[in-house]
């Protein structure tokens, strides 16, 4: 053989014994590691990488303390984890979706549900915050053959672009798709894992006002994002919808499918690029929308907030509001426009505003100031508004932005019927970046409820529609965008309960 | 003792790459694991 390839060669087994020396190192500390007792379950989580993306990671191990009891792993920042009794008599209902779900009182369905029926009911609330629903749709599936419900609660629908920005901002921490693989098989590995919480500072999670300000940075991250991209996000939510009703289906289990409750009086996100509209006309119509502002008053003004930061979110009305231990009640609140049909005599639930910051406090003031009456002035200077707006949204049809302040600007003149309530649904639809359900997603919640037999609709946004005035739901039954408050949350298991009980019937 | 390092003086790949793995490649990857963003408040809301 010539001396050039005995070299070659020689150098190959140098290489290939190097391999074998660094894997037999990394298995003896593995090794070592697990001997140690650092092999538990928690440890065996792929929590940072997949953070409830990956698909074959299980959620649910069996509960060691209990036999036929089951125990979640979420690893979800600040979330608890569940433990669930084995499964017995009790018909099993199971929650799924966002923040929203999580916040459900499962305790006042279950109650509810018992009190309605002769036979037991157990509610397992699955929400967990953030989760969109492909997140839900992965959880949905492990649950279904695991934890044996007998019905399911579908309640996903605001968090799509939560989501999405979640897993862009996963896929931007990896170099290349090489990379994300070698540190998954690291992730793995109880070594990986212990190298890593070595490593890795606890995120600060204690103080929301923090990083209220990364949140503008948050919404630009969609800035320029073309319609057509706005509708993949909800066509890949409503396959995933169809996934989770085809596989309810299968297992037998009948599913409410509910359409989110969302917040008309929420303005909207994004709204660029301005499509089929020229640059002469988007440089027109932004000189415009400048104009109608100056003449906006005051509290108009508090209700559109220019940064992230000033908008109000669940969080302001005081996490240590949920009690009421003195039995007393507050002030009624200024702003709240009275309910209409089923929820005329009911509670919001916003009696513990002592709790609330005060951008809250003032958030209800202009509210206040924007359901009651004009001054001839704040009219005069409305309707002029009202004509540059028109004016602006001839030459930006698709904006979302002029739509909703159009819409906010008649409603203040005291303009109501079915033109005003289209403006705020119309600009809902145009966001292109929603925190929240909107028209096109709902619309496409009802196209899967009537496609599956074993699938019941729970239009939740239809019902909040019927009980609030004008149609319009608002502030009085909402804490931001998308969050509805504890006292909707009362309403709406009621209302599930009134189905779940029939649904139930159906299937024993 | 002696004839080991005589053996890694001629064979160096022996001792490269695990180095290089565990010097370089795995201090990387821990490093981008412990910083890759988590399921935070911001995208909770």
């Amino acid at each position: 053989m010539p001396r050039p390839l005995q070299f070659l060669g020689r150098q190959l087994l140098d290489l290939l014994l190097g391999v074998l020396v660094t894997v037999a190192i990394f298995l003896v500390v593995e090794g070592a590691l697990r001997i140690a007792g650092h092999g538990g379950a928690e440890v065996r989580a792929p929590r940072h990488l997949a953070a409830g993306f990956d698909k074959n990671a299980r959620i649910f191990e069996p509960d060691t303390e209990v036999e036929g009891g089951w125990r979640s792993r979420f690893s979800h920042a600040q979330s608890k984890e569940l433990a669930i009794r084995p499964k017995g008599d009790a018909t099993r209902v199971l929650l799924f979706g966002g923040s929203n779900t999580a916040g459900f009182p499962a305790r006042v369905l279950q109650d509810e549900l018992n009190a309605k029926n002769q036979g037991k009911y157990e509610v397992v609330n699955l929400g967990r915050a953030g989760y969109g629903s492909t997140r839900v749709a992965i959880l949905f599936r492990e649950a279904i053959e695991v934890l044996e419900p007998d019905l399911v609660v579908l309640y996903s629908g605001h968090n799509e672009f939560v989501e999405k920005s979640f897993a862009m901002d996963l896929e931007a921490a990896w170099d290349n798709a090489l990379v994300a693989r070698l540190a998954g098989l690291l992730e793995s590995t109880v070594t990986g894992r212990l190298l890593t919480e070595a490593l890795r500072e606890e995120p600060d999670d204690t103080g929301a006002y923090s990083r209220l300000d990364q949140w503008e940075a948050e919404y630009q991250k969609f800035e320029q994002v073309p319609s057509e991209q706005t509708a993949a996000v909800w066509d890949a939510y409503e396959e995933n919808l169809r996934y989770m009703c085809a596989l309810a289906g299968e297992h037998g289990v009948p599913l409410l499918l509910c359409a989110p409750v969302w917040n008309r009086f929420s303005a909207p996100r994004i709204d660029t690029p301005h499509e089929g509209v020229d640059e002469a006309a988007i440089s027109a119509g932004r000189k415009l929308l400048v104009r109608a502002r100056k003449k906006y008053p005051a509290q108009l003004k508090a209700l559109l907030p220019e940064k992230d930061k000033d908008r109000v979110h669940i969080f302001d009305f005081g996490r240590k509001n949920t009690t009421r231990t003195d039995g007393s009640r507050e002030e009624p609140l200024p702003g709240l426009r009275p309910s209409v049909g089923w929820l005329e005599a009911q509670i919001p639930g916003f009696e513990r505003h002592r709790h609330w910051e005060p951008k809250v406090r003032a958030w209800y003031q202009a509210l206040a100031w924007l359901h009651g009456e004009r001054s001839e002035a704040e009219a005069q200077a409305l309707e002029a508004a009202k004509n540059l707006l028109g004016q602006t949204a001839k030459e930006l049809p698709t904006s979302a932005i002029v739509t909703y302040e159009l819409g906010l600007v008649r409603y203040a003149l005291g303009e109501r019927g079915p033109d005003v309530t289209q403006l705020f649904w119309r600009a809902a639809e145009l966001d292109r970046a929603p925190r929240k359900a909107n028209p096109s997603s709902n619309a496409r919640v009802l196209a899967v409820a009537a496609d599956f037999d074993t699938v019941t609709l729970h239009d939740s946004d239809a019902r909040f529609v019927e009980g609030s005035a004008d149609g319009l739901v608002g502030w009085e039954w909402m804490v931001d965008h998308c969050h509805i408050s504890s006292g909707a949350g009362k309403m709406l298991m009621q209302d599930f309960a009134n189905v779940l009980v029939t649904l139930g019937r159906t299937k024993h | 003792m002696k004839r080991l390092l005589r053996f890694l003086w001629r064979h160096p790949l022996v001792w490269i790459v695990p180095v290089l793995t565990y010097g370089v490649l795995l201090v990387y990857l821990v490093q981008k694991l412990a910083s890759a963003p988590q399921d935070a408040f911001i995208y909770r809301i």
